[in-house]
This record gives C-alpha cells, structure tokens and sequence, in this order.
C-alpha cells in the first residue's frame, strides 16, 4: 500500500512537467506576438527591442521556460501586463471565488446526483428509474448560459429573491458564512451543479445495477446480509467507477465555466480566464492556466489514491 | 452435536423425525421480457438428515433455480413460486423475509460454480467470512475471526492466518473454492446446497474438493444438495440422484441403481453421452438427438418426447406422473424409493429390436 502511494506521487513529477511545458509553450503558439498588448504599434525598433529584452522574450524558449518554471515553483507567476499587479493575487482572489462556488455545486451535484442514481439503479426498467433518468439527460442537455438567464429571469427580475449578479454585496473580499453573502451563491451554484448532477446519476445508476445484478450480491444474501451490509458492499465495489468521475467533474468546475461566471459577473477563474484571454494579458493566461492545471494534476491524484483504498486490485498495478 | 443421534434414526426409517428437507410440487416461473419462463416444475424430493442428493441434468434443465428457490434468492417482482419447501420442518415458502435471512448462512448454506464472482474482490476472504459468522451469532470480532481461522484450516488452506487477510484474486481458484466451503460452514448449517462447486476447476482440483467436501459432510452430519451435469461428480459423493429434464424430476433413487439401470430414456441417453465411472468400455459416446425444449411455452406432453426412441402416442398427450420402481430389494427404507416419470419405462432395448417390434 504504501509502496503505491510512493510510487503514484513519483508519477506525478513527469506529469507536472509536461503540463507545465503544454501550459508555456501553448502561449507561445498562440498567433501574434505576445507583447502586442504592452507595445504601441508606432513605437521605434529600440524601443520594442528594450521590452522584448525586459521581458526575457529575447532568450532562447528553452531558457525562457526554465527561468519561468523556476520563478512559478517558488510563487512567482510574474506581473501582469495588463495590471502591473504579481498575476498570483489576482489568481489567488479568483480561485478562492471559483473553489467556493464549484464545491457548492459540487455538493448539489452530487449529493443529488448520487441519490437519484442510487433510486434509478435499485427500481432499474420502473417507472422510477425512467423519470431518473428523465431528469439526468435534462441536467446534461440544458445549455448552462441558457439555464442561468432562466434563473435569473425568475428569481432574480420576476420574483426579486435573488441577487442576479457578483459574489457578495462588498465585493468578493467581504464573503462570509451568512445569508447575505451566501445567497449570491445560490443562483450560479444551483446552474453549474446541473451537468455533474445529470453525469453522476448516470454513472452511479450503471455503476450500481451492475454491481447489484453480480453474483456477489446473491451470494451475500444467501448468507444472511441485511440489505445496509448489502448496502456497504455495493457502495465498496462502486466507489472507484464512481469517485473517478466526481474527480474528473470536479476538475471541471474548477476550470470555471467561463459562461456561467460571465453570466453572474462571479469573479472566478473562468471569468479572469477570459479577460486575460481579451487583454492578451499572457502572463496571467499562463498563470491561471498553470494553477488550474496543477489543480487538475491533484485532483487525479487524489482519486487515485482514495481508488486505490476501495479497491484492492488497483494497488497491484 | 445431534448429528449422530438423527442418523441413527434415520437408520430406525423414521422418516418425518431425519427429515431435513421436503419439497413438493415446487414451480418456479420467470417473468422475462418474452414472456414466462417455466423454469421448474412439480419437483418433489425430500432429503434425510446426513443424505446427499445430486440434481443431475444437461445445462438449462433447472437444476440452479431449484436450488436457489429452496432459500428464495430468486428476486420476488420476476418470480412465481408456488408449491411446498420445508426445511427442518419450518414453511420457508410463507416465511418472513426477517427470519428468512436469518435461515439463510445459518441453516441452510450455498457454495457457488465459480468462487471468483461469489467472493466480493474488494473485502478480505477473512472479512466475508467474519461478518457471516458475527451476523448468526452476534459474537465479538476477534471471536468471529478466530472462527474464520478455524474454519480456513478445517478445508485445509495452507498458512490459513495469513489467508485471512488475503483478497479473493490472490488465491488460486482451488483455494477460492475452500474458502468459499469455509465460509458456507461457519455456522453449521444442517443443510449445504453446492452449485457445481467444482466445475470451474481443473480436474485434479475437482477431485480434492469433492473429498474435502464429503469428508466435512460425514465429519458435521450436513445435509447436502449438489447440482451438477457430470454423473461422474454425482456417483463420487451422491447418496441418491435426482435427473433433471425441462424443468422436471424425470428419474430419482439411489445413485448406483438409478446409474446402474436407468429406467428413463433420458437418463440412458444422458449415460451414453458422457464419460463416467462404471461405463462399458466397449460403447461408443452417442449424443441424444435433438436439443431441449425451450421452457417458454407450458408443455402439455412429455417434454422428452420429441427426442425420445420409444416415444408413443400416450407421450404427446399428457405429462407422465412420477411413479415408483420395484425396489432392488425388498423391505428397504424410504431412501431406496426410486421412481420414474414415464409412460414406457425399461431398460435400454437394442433400438433395432424395438423398431422392428413397431
Ligand atoms: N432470472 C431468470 N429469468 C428468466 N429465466 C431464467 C432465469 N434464471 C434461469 N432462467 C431460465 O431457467 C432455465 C433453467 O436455468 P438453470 O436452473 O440455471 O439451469 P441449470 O440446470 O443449467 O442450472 C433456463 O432456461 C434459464 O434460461
Ligand atoms: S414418456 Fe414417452 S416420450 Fe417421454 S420419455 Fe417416456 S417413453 Fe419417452
Ligand atoms: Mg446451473
């Protein structure tokens, strides 16, 4: 067990690297080049040669990345372009934003996601499991931008019970644990947690039936099982189909959805994602994507690693 | 414990005292998207107290979901049961589900055909069998696991503590299956019932399972139902054998007489199809023509009867009743009983000498 823990964190060295180097080198083959935003077009060669040289961008790539890989391990992600401000705190603030609205969603998503599917998968061909999964394939299919402009219409302009926009009244600093704060929470949460809700009820659904309908389960009933130690030995078996999937959903919601946040103005990293993008802001375009990266790395990881608990033959491998 | 004492009634030919199982008129239909699917029915045998019995028959004849209806593992929104199942004299058709699972790895316990999918990969083989063990006494952990340790060195696992800790996919299909045996006898059940329990093995493992098993039988007095399509299995640890046919007991009695002189056609083609002990070496292996009924329609007739050489019109009429044979000897007890369901029962006749008779 522990050897595989060691083993599986060795793995996660190579995979960093390349995500880092997939992260520096994507800007650079973005079209145009990079320092257009920050240099006037009629501004004289010794001029743009002074940038270029300021900003490193005259040293080979390869250096380029080394120094720039360097500087991001110890924190430094540079300064924006746009701003002037270090790109981290700009992340920091909107990964904060975006971790506390995907958990959110993560938790509705899940939550009924799990539920739904456990239902559909134990009344698997009834009328239950057909509305289930009625319900799964609206989540997935109802485009997000549309749903939130919904939302918004209903509770927020028709029945004013619901801040339409932002993360809390003071800006997104003043957050906290009351409704004040949290019921600027509800409207994006509740619209990003459609598409994992409707993918997790589809999984545990298959996941589940499977596993009810396998001989194990017969063979636990005729020795006696009630059906809560039934209940533990399918969710064992299911855990890592299932935990799989919420790892890689979760990721998602972390990317931020760049619809969503614009929608709700929630100033998160979809939302940073796509000024950088309209700014040419490379620096932080390659910041935000690093993190998010990063966190995407972890995330895998940790699935492994919680996989790895439930199911003994994963450790093999 | 009473073992000993039952089967020196038994031997008294009390019947109803050592009478561990009774089963009468069991039907067993699916519900299934094309329809019913009259799996078993009218099956009735019984079974005494240290007796086995082997449900023989070809793949498809209804041998497993007459073993499992005697438990009700069939889930109960796609099954019709109906009939008669006693076991140690209570009413297991009309029984509650609370004291249902209760009987269930208690007193009557299940081996399965292949143990890599009985065992769940991901708990510990100790696991499986603690929590049966803590489930039908209600005794404390480190009992129910030093049960488990006694139990994996009753089949004989080599190094059984640290088995104990072993997940299923670590062991060798052989040692799977003794566990699954150790788990299936933890609580002493008076009745096993065993799925073709060795025939997912390779050959020498078969035939170490199946002494293990007779020898664990004898040692606790168990009762036993072994289902199997291998009359070779069935003479090795049978006391009687009942052939299966479409759903039907077409043939029982004691194994070596049934074995020996077949009174059903089925059965001497199911003979003369398979290699077994006792053969004559000088036959040639002859398939029965033709396939099985498919047991979606209520036959009317007797459903051997397309395949059969002797078949007359009588056979496409009605269903034969189950009728007795003059035992071997005289004066034997109810476990001698033999009967045959057949309207012209007999010894194989040179086929030659019947044709020319029509
Ligand atoms: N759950 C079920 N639903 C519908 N048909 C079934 C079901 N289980 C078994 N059957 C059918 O019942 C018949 C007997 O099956 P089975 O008892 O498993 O045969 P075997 O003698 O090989 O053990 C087969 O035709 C099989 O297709
Ligand atoms: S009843 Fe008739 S058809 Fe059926 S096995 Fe006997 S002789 Fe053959
Ligand atoms: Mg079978």
């Amino acid at each position: 067990m522990l050897s595989f823990v060691f083993r599986r964190l060795l793995y996660v060295i190579p995979i960093a690297l390349a995500v880092a180097a997939v992260c520096f080198s994507l800007v650079h083959l973005a079209p145009g080049d990079p320092l257009t935003a920050v240099i006037p077009p009629d501004a004289p060669q010794e001029v743009v040669a002074a940038i270029t040289r300021a900003y490193g961008m005259d040293r080979p790539l390869v250096v380029q990345f080394g120094s720039w890989l360097g500087r991001a391990v110890q924190g430094d992600l540079g300064v924006s372009v746009a701003t002037g401000r270090p790109v981290l705190i700009d992340i920091q603030r909107a990964l904060g934003n975006t971790l506390l609205l995907a958990s959110a969603a993560a938790v509705l998503g899940f939550g009924i996601g799990i539920l739904l599917g456990v239902v559909a998968a134990v009344h698997i061909g009834g009328p239950i499991d057909r509305v289930a999964t009625a319900i799964a394939i609206t989540g997935v299919s109802i485009p997000h931008y549309w749903l939130g402009l919904l939302l918004v219409v209903v509770f927020s302009v028709y029945l004013d019970w619901l801040p339409s926009m932002g993360a809390a009244s003071g800006g997104s600093a003043n957050w906290g644990w009351n409704w004040d704060s949290l019921r600027y929470l509800v409207l994006p949460a509740v619209t990003m947690s459609f598409i994992p809700m409707g993918i997790v009820t589809r999984t545990v659904r298959a996941a589940v039936a499977e596993i009810l309908h396998s001989e194990f389960v017969m063979a636990l009933r005729a020795k006696g099982m009630g059906s809560a130690r039934i209940a533990l030995h399918v969710g064992k078996n299911a855990a890592p189909t299932i935990m799989a999937v919420m790892g890689l959903q979760f990721g998602y919601l972390l990317g931020g959805s760049i619809l969503v946040e614009t929608v709700f103005s929630w100033p998160g990293t979809g939302y940073l994602l796509n000024t950088a993008i309209f700014q040419r802001d490379i620096p932080l375009l390659q910041g935000v994507i690093l993190v998010l990266a990063m966190f995407f790395v972890g995330l895998n990881l940790l699935v492994d690693l919680l996989q790895s608990f439930a199911d003994p033959r994963i450790r093999r491998g | 414990m009473t073992a000993s004492n039952s089967q020196s009634a038994a031997a008294d030919s009390v019947e109803a005292m050592s009478s561990v199982l009774r089963v009468a008129d069991l039907s067993v239909t699916f519900k299934s998207e094309d329809g019913p699917v009259y799996a078993v029915s009218d099956v009735n045998f019984a079974l005494n107290t240290g007796e086995t019995l082997a449900l023989l028959g070809e793949s498809g004849c209804g041998k497993s979901v007459t073993l499992k209806s005697l438990m009700r593992l069939h889930p109960p929104h796609k099954t019709t049961l109906s009939g008669q199942i006693e076991i140690t004299g209570d009413d297991v058709v009309a029984m509650s589900q609370r004291r249902l699972s209760a009987l269930r790895g208690k007193r009557v316990a299940m081996i399965f055909q292949e143990p890599m999918l009985a065992f769940d990969p991901v708990f510990t083989i100790g696991q499986q069998i603690t929590e049966t063990v803590r489930r039908h006494t209600g005794c404390a952990r480190a009992r129910a696991r030093a049960r488990a340790l006694e139990m994996l060195e009753m089949v004989r696992i080599p190094s059984a503590a640290s088995r104990l800790d072993a997940y299923p996919h670590e062991m060798s299909g052989g040692m799977r299956q003794r566990a699954m045996i150790a788990l299936a006898l933890s609580c002493q059940p008076d009745l096993l019932l065993a799925d073709e329990p060795t025939t997912a093995l390779d050959a020498t493992v078969q035939i170490q399972v199946l002494k293990l098993l007779r020898e664990l039988q004898t040692e606790l007095g168990m009762s036993m139902i072994i289902v199997t399509h291998d009359v070779g299995v069935a003479i090795e640890v049978a006391d009687r054998v009942a052939v299966m046919y479409a759903g039907r007991i077409i043939e029982e009695g004691p194994v070596n007489e049934v074995l020996s002189t077949p009174q059903h056609p089925y059965t001497q083609g199911l003979l003369a199809a398979t290699v077994h002990p006792g053969m004559d070496r000088a036959a040639r292996l002859t398939a029965i023509p033709g396939a099985p009924p498919r047991l979606t329609r209520r036959l009317e007739a007797c459903a051997f009867a397309p395949r059969c050489y002797k078949a007359g019109p009588e056979c496409r009429q009605s269903i034969p009743r189950p009728s007795a044979v003059a035992p071997a000897e005289p004066g034997a007890d109810s476990s001698q009983l033999r009967m045959v369901s057949c309207y012209r029962p007999g010894l194989k006749e040179d086929p030659r000498a019947h044709e020319s008779n029509q």
